[in-house]
């Protein structure tokens, strides 16, 4: 018996391949520069400090506006303070979305920091904003280029002085 | 983040001969030396407990609730995205109204006095692995004395500095909660004042929409220009459209009209249609602005060059008449 070779007929064939995605819950948050050091100078506007970039996430789709906003408190060296009242912070005018963002957020008016300094060195400001969006923005953001200004009175003794900035995504 | 006040150690003698460049010093020592974050990734974030497994149209955090109801038990999750373990505070908050618009909470340590009371949460400091999720749970209860209305505050999560001394950052995430004690809801919107200010050829619209209602909305608007004769000449939506305003609070918008007429006058108007989640709507008007155009820079050349025109004719006059006689 002679065994030729085999040979298969020419077919087409599928396979399947069962695919499940879990759309996981969005998330809100937001990255900025852990510190940040600058020198001042007494009896000057202390002009554009920049505060380096900051990330900010909404993917929840939770159907809120939602914004971004910053507050300080008094910077103070022992019993010596350089009150918020001094500061005004520019918000970044470049925000970029990441891929597969929506919408890009609007650029926040900044300003001085105002509010009333119940206890100095510990109050923090009113918040002033940085970003504001509607619901439908939706993603991964960079904000670049906010600035603060800080005016420190002449005479104001020098030192290493300490204080709290506290960026804020509500969503 | 350090500020450190530069401080002299010159002695008299010499500090007196640099007077004059210590303000060349104090300019250059302005220089930022802040690093921006080698990796702008996030480390955290938070998201409600139950999100993406209700039907409830804002997904989370909406309650709508009778008069004197029972307590509800909720939570929230925070992630950490990082591979080291991250600790946070976690809290309720009242919200405040950000100068700009949008909302915010209030700032950490300080004590609520309104939803932010009503929230307590399981645990107060929470540390969470790396890569990992921790679900904090957490209990809103109204006091029964509350009267209809929306109130709306927020679940704070605060990520602790690392910095222990220094200008020390601290960033939080804050989910809103949208209390709703069911009765008497009234929205009513308040619009104004409109003022404008001119700007290099533009005029730029500022306006105040307030809420004296008792239920929570966000709003659009438009200024409208219309000139002596009523005409329609511009009409500019305001920015940020869609703000929040809480019941008491108010938010500030801008319009910007390019292009304004060298000479004449307008009225302007704004108007504000003001949405609450359920849906109900109210549209309220500005008092009008009158608005008036004199092209001043040119008067004032044109002023100035009949006026020159004037001295050089007297001038030419004199001479003539001197050189006649």
């Amino acid at each position: 018996m002679t065994v030729l070779p085999g040979r298969v007929a020419a077919s087409t064939g599928t396979s399947n391949q069962t695919v499940t995605a879990t759309l996981v819950a969005g998330t809100l948050t937001v990255t900025a520069p852990p510190a940040l050091v600058t020198n001042l100078s007494p009896g000057i506007d202390n002009t554009g400090i920049a505060l380096g970039i900051l990330a900010y996430t909404n993917t929840l789709n939770s159907g809120s506006s939602w914004s971004v906003t910053v507050t300080s408190n008094d910077w103070s060296f022992s019993t010596n303070h350089i009150l918020f009242s001094n500061m005004t912070f520019t918000s970044g005018p470049t925000i970029a979305g990441a891929v597969g963002s929506t919408g890009t957020p609007s650029v926040g008016v900044g300003g001085a920091l105002t509010g009333t300094d119940t206890t100095p060195g510990t109050t923090q400001s009113s918040p002033v904003t940085l970003a504001n969006a509607t619901s439908s923005v939706q993603g991964v953001y960079t904000q670049t280029g906010s600035t603060l200004a800080v005016i420190v009175p002449g005479g104001t003794p020098t030192g290493a002085y300490t204080g709290t900035i506290v960026y804020t995504i509500t969503g | 983040m350090r500020a450190r006040l530069r401080g002299s150690v010159l002695s008299a003698r010499r500090r007196g001969a640099l007077v004059p460049l210590l303000g060349l010093v104090a300019l250059s020592a302005l220089l930022p030396l802040g690093g921006l974050a080698a990796d702008n990734a996030p480390e955290y974030g938070i998201h409600a407990g139950l999100s993406g497994a209700t039907t409830l149209s804002k997904n989370h955090y909406a309650y709508a609730l009778p008069q004197g109801g029972a307590p509800v038990h909720d939570s929230i999750v925070v992630s950490n995205f990082t591979a080291s373990p991250i600790s946070f505070d976690v809290h309720g908050a009242d919200m405040l109204a950000a100068t700009g618009g949008g909302l915010a909470p209030a700032a950490e340590g300080v004590t609520p006095t309104k939803v932010g009371a009503w929230l307590a949460v399981d645990t107060a400091t929470i540390t969470v692995p790396p890569h990992s999720d921790v679900s904090d749970a957490f209990t809103l209860s109204v006091p029964a004395t509350t009267p209809p209305g929306e109130y709306v505050g927020a679940m704070v999560v605060a990520r602790r500095p690392d910095a222990t001394s220094g200008i020390r950052v601290v960033t939080r995430a804050a989910l809103t909660v949208d209390v709703t004690v069911l009765g008497n809801l009234v929205l009513q919107a308040g619009a104004g004042p409109l003022v404008g200010v001119e700007q290099r050829g533009d005029v730029r619209f500022t306006l105040t929409v307030a809420n004296h209602g008792n239920v929570l909305f966000t709003f659009t608007g438009q200024v409208t220009v219309r000139d002596s004769v009523d005409h329609l000449v511009s009409t500019i939506p305001v920015a940020p459209q869609g703000l929040y305003v809480i019941p008491g609070g108010h938010a500030d918008v801008t319009a910007v009209w390019h292009g304004v007429p060298l000479w004449g006058s307008a009225t302007a108007t704004a108007t504000v249609e003001a949405k609450t989640t359920a849906g109900q709507r109210s549209t309220v008007t500005s008092i009008a602005v009158q608005l008036s155009f004199v092209p001043w820079a040119i008067i004032s050349g044109a002023g100035a060059g009949v006026a020159a025109g004037l001295i050089a004719l007297v001038v030419f006059s004199l001479r003539r008449r001197r050189s006649a006689a």
